[in-house]
């Protein structure tokens, strides 16, 4: 059984935006990049199954050299193999395109992808990543069951509205994990200092079959202004002792109900 | 460098088709407003508006549907839909697409569209935007507003290349009147052409159940993120029991085990509208507030100024919950008591 995890990382305290030159993506400053929280659990998750099962798993991100601290955190977690796909490619179309390459190549029994990434917040990677391999997509998994031998996974979903549905899902497969799927586990210093001996693969996007011009094809959206949210209404922020403010509060509360 | 015009192109209608998700008994989210939003491109853009209903659709379903102000609906009504099923309520969807051959398709933002929208997408070879705060049309090129890390900033984004163009929206804002339509929609059925091979079985769908029902609830406090350590839920706690409150709590709370999935109040969890609703350290992600915006006073406390919890609040308190929350406990206790006296001297 082998599994692939899409690891992106993000800006950890993004600031300064602005637009790149061409529409395709932002341009930010930030100090660090860290892994997407819901990446995170997926990632978790395949480990968790590498331990009870022996599961052979890849972490895959994309991204330029600075995101492949993300890797060194995947190889530290316990993955067996880091792959980082060299490239800026920002939008989800282009995204999925360079990934589902990769993974074809990795020949993954179940890809997991987080639910949803913090900086572009679209949800469409995994989605689009299933459709470009041929295979089913199941989104929001709340729980996962794996056996060694049986070419298929069980897995819990959330449709919203607390409703949760089972299903049985034939492999190759590849999932969204929704948050909470499993507990966290750390990475102690020790284990993130080893991993950064080991070697990482990377590929570009030519090296995948899609020189710059042909990826360009795949971008399907141009964003054309960035702007600061806009905000329709706003609390009445309220100011005072803590006294004061609490008793407005009591006040205001026992108006409404 | 070549970026193509998203500008309409003619060989296809100017229709824009919506996807009413429903729940097998009635339809869900804000499928009204989801067709008004429909309305409007469709206006602007010289077509209409075209519903379309996938599943084992009962009398009820079909009625509520009828009463939704689009033109026509398309209905895929088939008793191996009765429970969604991903792969066949794409083929579904995927025979309406070509029926209607619309020049938009909206869906709201949600775990089923996050499925079915891609995967129609990708077999199309079409532009896909998500997560959309408001689609436009402007000087007859579409845009869509949609939010970028976290909602620090948003952005004004057209899709490029060939309609159909997938929009999946979190929110409907109707900028423009539409008229209501003179006649009930036409109602044409399409026969569903499953695919030829199955690979995701159904296995049942349940509801989470928990002893205390939040969405019955008047007064909710809700606890967050910011809460920092578990055993600070103590002085939530204590403050909805002075309150007469329930305890609910956002996504993070719950992953992290400190409070039941029940209690979780948002898109994967319950929506509520109580009377009462106070967030603590609740930063305000949109996830959270669609599952509770309607509430009739929203108090939200949060160290952090910039907290996004601040634009839907009707009142916002900036400070830290260790110290504040403990100090509202105590002057809800004392009008409590002051209550308690005034009705027994009434007695």
């Amino acid at each position: 059984m082998h599994l692939a995890v899409c690891c992106k990382g993000i800006p950890e305290e993004p600031r300064n935006f602005s637009l790149s030159p061409d529409g395709s993506r932002l341009s930010l400053e930030t100090d660090s990049f860290i892994l997407n929280e819901s990446d995170e659990y997926a990632l978790d998750e395949a480990i968790k199954w590498k331990k009870k099962i022996g599961a052979r798993v890849t972490a895959v991100t994309l991204g330029g050299l600075e995101s492949q601290e993300i890797l060194y955190w995947a190889l530290a977690k316990g993955v067996d193999d880091a792959l980082r796909i060299d490239s800026s490619a920002a939008s989800p179309w282009e995204v999925a395109t360079l990934l589902g390459k990769a993974i074809e190549r990795k020949e993954a029994d179940l890809v997991l992808v987080g639910v949803q990434s913090a900086d572009h917040m679209a949800s469409l990677v995994g989605g689009l990543v299933a459709e470009s391999l041929g295979r089913p997509f199941v989104f929001a998994v709340t729980s996962i069951e794996i056996t060694a031998d049986r070419p298929v996974v069980i897995v819990q979903r959330e449709l919203g509205e607390g409703r949760l549905q089972r299903l049985e899902i034939q492999l190759p497969a590849v999932l969204a994990v929704q948050t909470g799927i499993c507990p966290l586990t750390y990475a102690p210093p020790a284990r993130r200092l080893r991993a950064r001996q080991k070697a990482l693969e990377v590929l570009d996007a030519e090296q995948l079959g899609f020189p710059e011009e042909v990826l360009m094809q795949y971008r399907r959206e141009r964003i054309e202004e960035i702007m600061p949210p806009v905000v329709s209404q706003s609390a009445a922020m309220l100011q005072g002792s803590p006294q004061e403010v609490a008793a407005f509060i009591v006040d205001k509360i026992r108006e409404t109900s | 460098m070549s970026t193509r015009s998203a500008r309409p192109v003619r060989s296809m209608s100017f229709n824009v088709l919506l996807y009413l998700e429903h729940d097998g008994r009635r339809l869900q989210g804000e499928m009204t407003r989801l067709v008004g939003k429909g309305n409007e491109l469709a206006a602007a853009l010289g077509g209409f508006t075209i519903g379309s209903l996938v599943g084992d659709i009962g009398e009820e379903l079909l009625a509520e549907a009828r009463r939704l102000n689009c033109k026509e609906i398309l209905v895929v009504n088939d008793p191996g839909l009765r429970e969604y099923q991903p792969e066949l309520f794409r083929a579904a969807l995927e025979s309406i697409v070509e029926e209607a051959s619309p020049h938009i398709v909206l869906f709201r933002h949600s775990y089923v569209s996050a499925e079915l929208a891609p995967a129609l997408a990708y077999r199309r070879k079409a532009p896909i935007i998500s997560n959309c705060l408001d689609v436009e049309v402007k000087d007859s090129r579409i845009e869509a507003i949609r939010p970028y890390l976290r909602d620090l900033c948003w952005g004004r984004v057209s899709p490029q290349g060939e309609p159909p163009y997938f929009f999946t929206l979190q929110r409907f804002p109707l900028n423009k009147d539409v008229p209501a339509n003179d006649e009930p929609p036409r109602i044409k059925e399409l026969r569903l052409k499953p695919p030829s091979m199955l690979r995701i079985r159904c296995q049942g769908i349940t509801r989470r159940t928990g002893s205390e029902d939040i969405s019955k609830a008047e007064k909710i406090v809700a606890v967050g993120r910011g809460i920092g350590a578990k055993t600070n839920l103590k002085i939530v706690e204590d403050l909805a029991k002075a309150l007469g409150a329930t305890v609910a709590c956002s996504r993070p709370i719950a992953d992290l085990g400190w409070l039941p999935v029940e209690r979780q109040v948002g898109i994967s969890g319950r929506t509520v509208c109580p009377k009462v609703y106070i967030a603590c350290g609740i930063s305000g992600e949109s996830q959270h507030v669609a599952g509770m915006k309607d509430s009739s006073l929203i108090l939200a406390i949060n160290s952090d100024p910039r907290a996004r919890i601040f634009r839907v609040a009707h009142y916002g308190v900036v400070a830290d919950l260790v110290s504040f929350l403990p100090v509202l406990t105590t002057a809800a206790l004392k009008a409590k008591g002051q209550g308690q006296h005034t009705k027994s001297k009434e007695a």
